[in-house]
């Protein structure tokens, strides 16, 4: 289940990603600004993509606390 | 919006500094503008009547989006918006800005500039950003007029960005409570791209159109449709520029 996330995660961020060979070597720790250089104003976007994909609702402070992969894979797991 | 009595009363302090010095700062600024860099802005007295008309059909705050070109287009926008009298009349239309603390913590006279001319900074760290736009939606909702640039910076293309755009201008216009927003599209005849500082003796067009923010979303998804629709309209609000002013016919 957590890799399926994992991987479904990465799906929804490639639209958004510049850098796609840390995106296709993503480990938990990755980090969406600094390592897949996302612009911050689209970590918006990939946490409403997250909501419609999983069917969730994230809280303004959840949100604020995904900086990696793995935050995001946490986040969405808890809620699934 | 509520903020914490340690953060309403630095804004006051700030508000009463910069009114006295206004006169002094607006007069060396446009000295600056006008006598120095020789600026001018087309329609002057018409572009003061309009803000006028928009003053007084909106008694609350107003959240002012400009298109994004140049380190001065506020000084600019300020210029044009009202006299120096007009702003000591009516000192919550002198509008907060909100740069970016990056571009003026290096130099204690920018910084002294900023304070004066009531710009509170939007620093890098999240947190502090947000008590940032915490007070600026509590300057609107106290009816204040704050200025932000939706772009978030200068459009590195020339044309308004559509793509790298911030949605917390979105979270503004949701936190003010405000119905409307004034959008304005300010460009000189000479400017091309994004530059530091508009080419000595550069002729300037303003236009401004006041929007209201429609969306059926809550949350974030509100901020993002309110962000994309101001947006939008600087996109229309450039297009129009384009048809009246085409860059091979504009005028000296």
């Amino acid at each position: 289940m957590s890799n399926d996330v994992f991987e479904q995660v990465k799906e929804i961020v490639s639209p958004y990603c510049k850098n796609k060979a840390a995106l296709e070597n993503a480990t938990a720790e990755t980090s969406f600004l600094e390592d897949l250089q996302i612009n911050s104003a689209r970590l918006v976007d990939i946490v409403i993509d997250f909501e419609d994909e999983f069917d969730i609702e994230v809280s303004d402070e959840e949100a604020d606390k995904i900086r990696t992969m793995g935050d995001a894979v946490t986040v969405i797991k808890a809620k699934t | 919006m509520k903020l914490p009595h340690r953060q309403v009363w630095p804004l006051a302090l700030q508000k009463v500094i910069a009114f006295l010095c206004m006169p002094l700062l607006y007069f060396l600024v446009v000295l600056w503008m006008k006598y120095i860099k020789n600026y001018r802005i087309r329609d002057l007295q018409s572009i003061r009547q309009q803000f006028k008309q928009i003053r007084r059909q909106n008694p609350s705050g107003l959240l002012i989006c400009p298109n994004h070109l140049t380190y001065i287009d506020s000084l600019l926008l300020a210029w044009a918006f009202s006299s120096m009298g007009s702003y000591l009349l009516h000192f919550r239309t002198f509008c907060w800005n909100l740069p970016n603390a990056r571009n003026v913590q290096e130099s204690l006279l920018y910084r002294v500039i900023c304070y004066l001319g009531k710009c509170i900074l939007i620093d890098e760290d999240p947190e502090k950003a947000k008590q940032t736009m915490n007070k600026a939606a509590y300057l609107l909702h106290h009816g204040h007029y704050v200025m932000i640039f939706p772009e978030g910076r200068r459009s590195q293309s020339g044309r308004v960005d559509n793509e790298n755009y911030i949605y917390g201008v979105g979270k503004l216009h949701m936190d003010s409570h405000l119905n409307q927003v004034l959008c304005v599209y300010l460009r000189g005849d000479k400017q091309q791209t994004a530059s530091k500082m508009p080419d000595n003796g550069e002729r300037f067009n303003i236009k401004m159109k006041l929007q209201t923010i429609d969306s059926e979303h809550q949350g974030r998804r509100a901020m993002r449709a309110a962000a994309g629709q101001i947006i939008n309209n600087l996109e229309n609000m450039e297009k129009a520029h384009f048809e009246q002013f085409p860059l091979s016919k504009q005028t000296p």
